[in-house]
């Protein structure tokens, strides 16, 4: 009898634990809905001094950096993409068991769905994250309709079907960390220019639309939370190409957070707001209703500054608690250098950035390039970022770190160099048989095979290939112009 | 309520937990308010059906023993077949019978009859009728003495694991078993462990191959003009796989979750497929069902100690009826004239066989003289089931005129076969699970032991590698989740 018992107990034992395996290589491991909250789970109790919830309209548009470099405020984005109302109103109830915000900011975005429940993706982007409680299943039972809720309360239906899609970052988990969402507070930085024509001018209405059953409902919910738990509330809706119907819902919105005290509502999508903000359609936005790296400076400065002018904010900066919130900002400044990189198309200003970043940099220069009339100007830009040139012959390759050369080279000998980029990467540059110098990185050949100067950057800080850039040896001339390779 | 849904994932272990807890003189009575509570998660209207069949065969039980005479006693089988029999013409064959009638009038300028109402076939309801109906029989006989206990009764008719899609039980074996549930040991680990093992297995084939196959099969048999010979040859051999998985799944889990709870229900199908003649097919599928047709049809027609025309019309009469049985259209009737005539054939033809082996010294103890009769024996029965699969006569004429006009042997070369409903990751995961179950069958084939009985006698570490193989293969491969509605099993229609 004892031994049956024995054997019972392992057999469930190696099952809940073959479960647990099976559960975290198989679940979701959404950047723009779960991640977030399970990256919000990791702060510090009682740290986080505004809370942010929303959609993308949240997690895209307003700057953790910004806030926190020109205004010192600890801000928190616990958002998920295309959030509908409902599932912001648990995500405020998840955050306020573990943060006590000065004041709460809700891009009130999900309002304008008009349906009851979502498709299917945005369901499990909206919920999965949560730790279980009854709230999570409240929030399940609120998402979807009741036939679908054993799928969505037990998980597993949803995602067994995963593996035909299962990557590294699905066994190692640090692998998405790095590249994407360390310490980033919930924002996801948009970068490149959408340039569009502002909205027509009928949008600075007054006209309601009514709200849907549901989400006036959780509309209220929210208003009434806050209210309860005696939080400033402040409701925004933040610029973008909105269509008229939309901002009915937005003036529904404004006349019912006039019943609550303590609540406020911040409509950007006006022409005197687009003014105020110096917002310019043609530049500022990554897409039709995102902002990109300059507007989320615009938008989140005049934001940061309501925020500071309106509630009690403590200034956090130079507190060494608050460390992660320094690394953020490093994050996005890092970010937004990237971006600057890849938009670079002079070779004078490229070599210039990439001497600024935490990049490695492989230089290959063929030996047709020796030719050219200005390949020895070239050679001494190229010093700089330590490849000396003069001291190889024919294809000369350098690699180096941060400006610092590791290896120099050419094809005169065979070689071949390779090093762990991180867990994953392996760069290795090498002799080619039959002369001239292969870059590969992962597996894969990048270098142009033509004439002239072939740069391959390697972030270093989010452990991934940034850019593949070549500038070509043509008509006597390395050409300052980048192609991509 | 299937038995891959998450009502039964919740049913099952609460039935389970119960049964083992209350008092022993409870058993029965809490079985059959959970049999009857499955029924009724269909249609709960169902239930009065199959308890207005579980009176008359009751009481035709009850009235058996007190009639005076053969022709009285007859007479009370007769009014319990006809009554029995009028239920299930009427809720299964009505439509099928009307509108034939209606070809008929409308060919001789006859206006068509209009349906007066709509009918919905109840679940199971052939199923529970043979298995009522085998109860008269078998107390007629005298075979066994008639159930004084109405519940114990109700519950040999409508005990949930085997209610809506068999194996059809008997009373000599079933109802036998009910009258001892209070002397059941519940707490026996083998036992237990061993129904659970056939139920895993059970939803392993439904859930991983026949809910995957089933994609090849739907996409070719519901377009098949636009398919040549070897896709629609392809669909037919991943139809008889679907089927036997279906069925046989199942009949698994309806076995296993039975004995979960101590009882033993009979086997209903032994590797069909490894069937060297269709004689010994039909001894190999669908086991219950051919027995009782063999036992309640053809014997009492005359068998085969009776003339030889004779004897082949009481082939043909069996296995006509085996085809309406499973369904109320042309092509399961005529899937059931294929396999009479194979039988019929296979009589006709056997002493010339015998003598044309003689002749030529044919080494028919070979493996490859066993492997050909496997072969043809498989050809056959897959010739059959496109009359079975095929929605009407004219598309099973058109599969099979498409098989023999449309050569496309390129497809083998040229990823079409990729094209059919499965990617290649599934096609692979496909392949996989089907030798997982060959092996499963060759273990039967061989030893002769099922896949519970096997793993018993095996080292604990191969045992639970195997059990977390199967269920791993139905957690991660397994056809369920959003955007799929848990198919219903192919015989519940039956």
């Amino acid at each position: 009898m004892r031994r049956k018992t024995a054997k019972i107990i392992g057999f469930f034992l190696v099952l809940a634990l073959s479960l647990g395996c099976f559960h975290r290589v198989f679940q979701f491991k959404n950047t723009s809905g779960n991640y977030l909250v399970t990256a919000f789970y990791r702060e510090p109790k009682n740290s986080v001094d505004v809370m942010c919830f929303g959609s993308s309209h949240a997690f895209a548009n307003i700057s953790t950096a910004v806030l926190w470099e020109d205004y010192g405020i600890a801000c928190y984005e616990l958002c998920g993409a295309s959030q509908p109302i409902w599932n912001t109103y648990y995500y405020v109830k998840e955050a306020l068991k573990t943060q006590t915000p000065k004041v709460l900011v809700v891009d009130v975005h999900g309002i304008t769905k008009y349906v009851d429940y979502l498709e299917h993706s945005r369901i499990i982007q909206n919920t999965y994250g949560l730790r279980p409680s009854w709230d999570k299943v409240e929030n399940v039972m609120a998402s979807a309709p009741k036939s679908s809720w054993p799928d969505y309360l037990l998980e597993y239906p949803t995602y067994h079907s995963r593996y035909t899609e299962l990557g590294r970052s699905d066994f190692d988990p640090s692998a998405l960390v790095g590249e994407y969402y360390n310490d980033w507070k919930g924002f996801e930085l948009l970068t490149g220019v959408y340039p569009m024509e502002k909205p027509r001018e009928a949008i600075n209405t007054d006209r309601e639309v009514e709200l849907t059953e549901k989400t006036e409902k959780y509309l209220r919910a929210i208003l009434e939370l806050a209210d309860e738990r005696g939080i400033p509330l402040l409701l925004i809706s933040a610029p973008y190409n909105l269509l008229l119907r939309e901002q009915g819902y937005y003036n529904a919105a404004a006349r019912i957070t006039q019943e609550y005290d303590g609540a406020v509502f911040l409509n950007f999508n006006s022409y005197p707001m687009y003014d105020e903000l110096g917002l310019d359609f043609q530049t500022d936005f990554a897409d039709s209703i995102h902002l990109n790296q300059i507007g989320t400076k615009k938008y989140t400065g005049y934001l940061g500054k309501y925020l500071k002018e309106h509630y009690d904010i403590p200034d956090r900066r130079g507190d060494s608690s608050y460390a992660s919130y320094d690394a953020m900002a490093e994050n996005c400044a890092h970010r937004i250098a990237n971006y600057e990189l890849q938009q670079e198309k002079d070779l004078d200003g490229y070599l210039e950035k990439l001497q600024e970043g935490d990049y490695l940099a492989v230089y290959r220069i063929t030996g047709g390039s020796r030719e050219t009339a200005n390949f020895g100007e070239v050679s001494e830009e190229l010093k700089a970022c330590g490849f000396s040139v003069d001291e190889t012959a024919g294809t000369g390759v350098c690699v180096a770190e941060n400006g610092e050369r590791l290896f120099q080279a050419d094809d005169s000998v065979a070689f071949t160099w390779h090093r762990q980029t991180d867990e994953s990467s392996v760069l290795t540059v090498s002799a080619v048989q039959d002369g001239g110098i292969s870059v590969n990185l992962n597996r894969t050949d990048y270098a142009a095979s033509g004439e002239g100067l072939y740069i391959l950057v390697y972030d270093l800080r989010e452990n991934k290939l940034l850019d593949s850039a070549y500038f070509a040896a043509a008509d006597g001339l390395i050409t300052d112009e980048k192609t991509a390779a | 309520m299937v038995f891959n849904s998450y009502h039964f994932l919740i049913f099952f272990p609460i039935v389970i937990a119960v049964y083992f807890v209350i008092p022993r003189k409870l058993r029965y009575l809490w079985l059959l308010v959970a049999s009857y509570y499955f029924y009724m998660s269909w249609n709960p209207r169902y239930a009065v059906l199959i308890a207005l069949s579980t009176v008359i065969t009751f009481l035709s039980g009850l009235l058996l023993p007190r009639a005076r005479g053969t022709a009285a006693k007859k007479l009370v089988v007769a009014g319990s077949f006809l009554t029995n029999l009028g239920i299930l013409a009427f809720f299964k064959y009505f439509d099928f019978l009307l509108s034939n009638l209606n070809l008929l009038l409308t060919s001789v300028g006859i206006s068509a009859i209009q349906k007066p109402f709509d009918i919905i076939l109840p679940v199971g309801i052939s199923f529970y009728t043979f298995q009522a109906l085998s109860y008269t029989v078998d107390v007629y006989r005298g075979d066994i003495q008639p159930e004084k206990n109405f519940f114990r009764y109700a519950l040999f008719v409508s005990f949930f694991p085997q209610l809506v899609a068999g194996p059809i039980e008997r009373s000599k074996n079933l109802l036998s078993q009910v009258d001892r549930v209070e002397e059941f040991q519940l707490w026996d680990y083998e036992r237990i462990t061993r129904g659970a093992v056939l139920m895993l297995f059970g939803l392993f084939q439904k859930m991983v191959i026949a809910d995957r196959i089933s994609a090849v099969v739907d996409q070719v048999y519901n377009s098949y003009w636009m398919y040549g010979s070897i896709e629609l040859l392809l669909a037919t051999v991943c139809f008889s796989a679907q089927i036997y998985c279906d069925f046989g799944s199942y009949s698994l889990i309806a076995i296993g979750a039975a004995r979960v709870m101590g009882f033993d229900l009979m086997e209903n199908f032994n590797v069909p497929y490894a069937a060297r003649s269709i004689r010994e097919f039909w001894a190999r599928w669908h086991i219950s069902l051919s027995s009782w047709l063999k036992d309640y049809l053809y014997i009492p027609l005359g068998g085969n100690r009776c003339s030889r025309w004779k004897n082949y019309r009481n082939i043909m009469v069996t296995f006509l009826v085996s085809g309406l049985w499973h369904g109320a259209n042309w092509t399961f009737i005529v899937w059931g004239a294929l396999h009479g005539l194979y039988q019929i054939a296979g009589k006709i033809l056997g002493p010339a066989k015998e003598k044309f082996n003689r002749r030529f010294a044919v080494r028919t103890g070979t493996f490859s003289y066993r492997l050909g009769q496997r072969i043809v024996t498989f050809a056959l029965v897959n010739f059959a089931w496109i009359f079975f699969r095929a929605d009407t006569i004219r598309g099973a004429l058109g599969v099979v005129r498409r098989i023999f006009t449309s050569w496309d042997p390129w497809v083998l070369f040229d990823q079409s076969l990729y094209m059919l409903g499965l990617d290649q990751t599934e096609v692979h995961i496909l392949l996989a699970a089907l030798l997982l179950l060959f092996l499963a069958d060759l273990v039967r084939c061989k030893k002769g032991i099922t896949l519970d009985v096997f793993l018993e006698g095996e080292c604990l570490w191969f045992r639970w590698a195997c059990i977390f193989l199967l269920f791993y293969f139905i957690l991660i491969f397994g056809i369920y989740g959003p955007a799929f509605e848990a198919k219903q099993f192919i015989y519940f229609q039956f």
